[in-house]
């Protein structure tokens, strides 16, 4: 039976810190009951004369406490025209003669392009809101062109060429002058 | 030769002796024990919100990524010198420009970088003090950055960053 208290841990905070002496009540009792009186006292004065201490730094030492804390993102398919026009591709004929010409088809006039996210699980397609498309003109004239549109799907994430086409079918009989019409183009991924 | 019965008296006579008799009184033992303890000054860091972005679209939102978290730290009360939050070394050079990453499908990274209780898209504060003398929680706030443009692999990405309060 040892007679040294029990030493604390070093306190810092983060637990509950207890000591007791390893000489107890019972160590008496037990030490009376053998009749063992003068190695009972003696312990009992070791206790006295001992102060009960706790094995700490004898002065406050710098440290560190950490903590993680963690990032998370959701990254969504994504596509890009690169429309610098305000937003919209503009695609002008060539003059239209209903009865000496055929199909007139016009294309953007400069190179336009479509990027997507790398790696979709299916290449994005593109629709026409409109299609065929009536562009109005004077007293009510209408001429109706057909759109299509060409893309291939790059599927590193870089941008690849959109080619985009407005087709007035032959023989449209309709007063002369300037046509216009719009409509939006969709990527759908 | 004394008869039974006469053996059974003296015993009875004995044991009403016996219990007549005082008992001993032993006085309770007793004793002093002083207990003496070092506390030293400590710190604790909590994470109290996580970093979590809103959806990212590299292409079509031109502006940054932002969200925010929360670290409170609680430091010992009178603490001398203030408490520095510090990064961690979990910072990649993969994605060049920002300081951290998140990784993400088929080892795609989403770079991001942090900021302590600044709001920052250039100027990351890497490291703030802390004033711990009262010891209560203070909280600070922790900015983080996603750059447009980064045009990765939809999905998940995550990072996990170690933030370390020093005293």
């Amino acid at each position: 039976m040892g007679l040294l208290p029990r030493p604390l841990p070093g306190y810092n905070g983060d637990v509950p810190d207890s000591g007791t002496p390893h000489f107890t009540r019972k160590d008496a009792a037990m030490a009376f009951v053998r009749g063992e009186r003068s190695i009972m006292f003696k312990k009992i004065a070791a206790i006295a004369a001992l102060t009960a201490m706790a094995a700490v730094p004898l002065s406050a030492a710098a440290g560190t406490e950490s903590a993680n804390i963690n990032v998370n993102a959701n990254v969504v398919a994504d596509c890009l025209f690169n429309v610098g026009d305000n937003g919209t591709y503009t695609i002008t004929l060539p003059p239209y003669d209903f009865v000496n010409g055929s199909a007139d088809t016009g294309t953007t006039p400069t190179p336009a392009s479509l990027q997507c996210s790398p790696d979709l699980a299916n290449a994005p397609t593109l629709s026409f809101g409109a299609n065929p498309l009536n562009l109005n003109g004077p007293n009510s004239g209408i001429l109706q062109v057909s759109l299509n549109a060409t893309w291939t799907y790059n599927n590193t994430g870089a941008s690849s060429p959109l080619l985009l086409t407005a087709t007035a079918g032959a023989g449209q009989n309709v007063p002369p002058g300037a046509y216009s019409g719009s409509t939006t183009l969709t990527v759908n991924f | 030769m004394r008869s039974p019965r006469t053996v059974a008296r003296i015993a009875l006579a004995v044991l009403a002796l016996a219990t007549l008799l005082p008992c001993p009184v032993f006085a309770s033992p007793q004793a002093n024990v002083a207990i003496n303890a070092t506390v030293t000054a400590d710190c604790k860091i909590q994470i109290a919100q996580n970093l979590l972005f809103p959806d990212y679209r590299a292409l079509s939102n031109p502006n940054p990524d932002t969200a925010t978290g929360t670290v409170n730290v609680q430091c010992s009360p009178g603490t001398g010198s203030a408490a520095i939050i510090g990064m961690s070394t979990n910072e990649y050079p993969i994605v060049v420009g920002y300081n951290y990453q998140m990784g993400g499908p088929n080892n795609n990274y989403l770079g991001y970088d942090l900021s302590f209780g600044t709001p920052a898209n250039t100027n990351f504060v890497r490291q703030i003090s802390v004033p711990t003398a009262d010891g209560n929680v203070h909280p600070v706030t922790v900015y983080g950055y996603v750059g447009p443009g980064q045009n990765v692999q939809p999905g998940l990405y995550s990072d996990s960053v170690t933030i370390t309060v020093s005293f």
